[in-house]
């Protein structure tokens, strides 16, 4: 089976190192992005099948990126997982009318995660 | 028709101009006083952000590493690990405990009452603590009356209410000690108790319980370590539903903590 391609996108890299070790060791092909601008060039010849999308962003935050994606018939099927730092309500909402398919809150569980995207996975 | 000298009109327009003066006045002061409860909030709501994102690395590469994905562990780092990560998470748990306490303050904490299965709540706060309950081989009974099987409540913070008084019980109860949980209501009310024949409490002491980080005093923090918000952030749960809090104790021989909601809040 080939490996299924994932794509994330999170500003802090000690945490973006956490989760691109989590996804590598379960044996899925991993590609990261540190912006929304990087992420843009990396989606024009990378298509992942999921995308773990931070919602803070410098530049375009992740709610803008998602909007954009999701308008776009090249990208509008990529499932985008919001991983979102926010306590305060209203952020998974604000997640999920920008057209994120669900969200994950930090700190993350890797069990929470690792099930989460498998199950993503599975449903493509 | 009395007409009134001029002098007392004059003395009327002024007494109105400084009502309405005082009044501007006051207008000002509440709204700086919103104002600022709004920007509190909003500045916590950032910090916990700011905390969360490296807390989430530390937790995630400790359980990475506890998982032994990346390499077999001896035990001496097994449990050095176990340790950075209860103590994370405890971190962890004051974020979201002073959090919950500013949303309180400002007036913000949401309530979303359902039709819920109460044995089940209690079942599942239960089995969250089953390890620290185990460690201390403690004997722990729970009962539920017949009109407490379902109740209108807001589930999640119904748990965080239990699971406040069963980790304190669990806490400051001695090994081979007993705690029940209870829940008995009326038409009206949902009672909880928690009871243990632990270490008790001082009654001069009992009405120092509820308040924020007021753990009884430094010995006791420190044989028995918490975020001291635990019972406080209980308190203001319960109100802010409507209900009330109380404890009945015997320094040295135990205590029962209750809770009463409204069934329908």
């Amino acid at each position: 089976m080939s490996k299924k391609p994932i794509l994330i996108v999170e500003d802090n890299p000690i945490n973006l190192k956490l989760v691109q070790v989590l996804l590598s060791k379960e044996g899925y092909e991993v590609k990261v992005a540190t912006d929304a601008e990087e992420a843009l060039i990396i989606l024009k010849d990378f298509h992942p099948v999921i995308i773990l999308m931070d919602i803070q962003l410098p530049g375009m935050n992740g709610l803008q990126l998602t909007r954009m994606l999701k308008k776009n018939p090249l990208t509008k099927d990529i499932l985008i997982l919001a991983l979102t730092a926010y306590a305060m309500k209203g952020d998974e909402e604000k997640a999920l009318s920008a057209g994120c398919d669900n969200y994950i809150t930090k700190p993350i569980d890797i069990r929470n995660l690792v099930n989460m995207v498998a199950q993503y996975v599975k449903k493509k | 028709m009395r007409i009134p000298a001029p002098n007392s009109v004059k003395k009327l327009k002024k007494k109105i101009k400084d009502k309405e003066l005082q009044l501007t006045e006051t207008e000002e002061r509440n709204r700086r006083a919103a104002e600022s409860a709004r920007l509190k909030s909003e500045f916590l709501a950032k910090m916990s952000h700011e905390l969360r994102t490296p807390l989430n690395a530390i937790i995630g590469f400790a359980e990475l590493i506890q998982s032994e994905k990346i390499g077999a562990l001896n035990n001496e780092q097994q449990e050095y690990l176990g340790d950075i990560l209860v103590s994370s998470k405890y971190l962890l748990q004051l974020i979201d405990d002073v959090l919950d306490l500013s949303k309180i303050e400002a007036g913000r904490l949401e309530f979303r009452p359902e039709e819920v299965d109460v044995a089940q709540l209690v079942k599942d706060v239960v089995n969250v603590l089953e390890g620290l309950r185990e460690k201390k081989k403690l004997y722990l009974t729970t009962s539920i009356d017949k009109e407490s099987q379902r109740a209108f409540i807001y589930p999640s913070r119904f748990k965080q209410i239990i699971y406040n008084y069963l980790s304190n019980a669990i806490k400051f109860t001695p090994e081979y000690g007993s705690i029940e949980v209870r829940i008995i209501s009326d038409k009206d009310n949902l009672r909880l108790e928690v009871e243990d024949n632990g270490i008790g409490i001082k009654e001069e002491d009992l009405n120092k319980l509820f308040i924020e980080f007021n753990q009884l005093d430094s010995l006791i923090s420190k044989k028995y370590p918490g975020t001291g918000l635990g019972l406080s952030l209980t308190k203001h749960i319960v109100e802010a539903q409507g209900g009330n809090v109380g404890v009945k104790s015997t320094f040295g021989k135990g205590s029962v903590f209750y809770a009463v909601l409204p069934k329908k809040c």
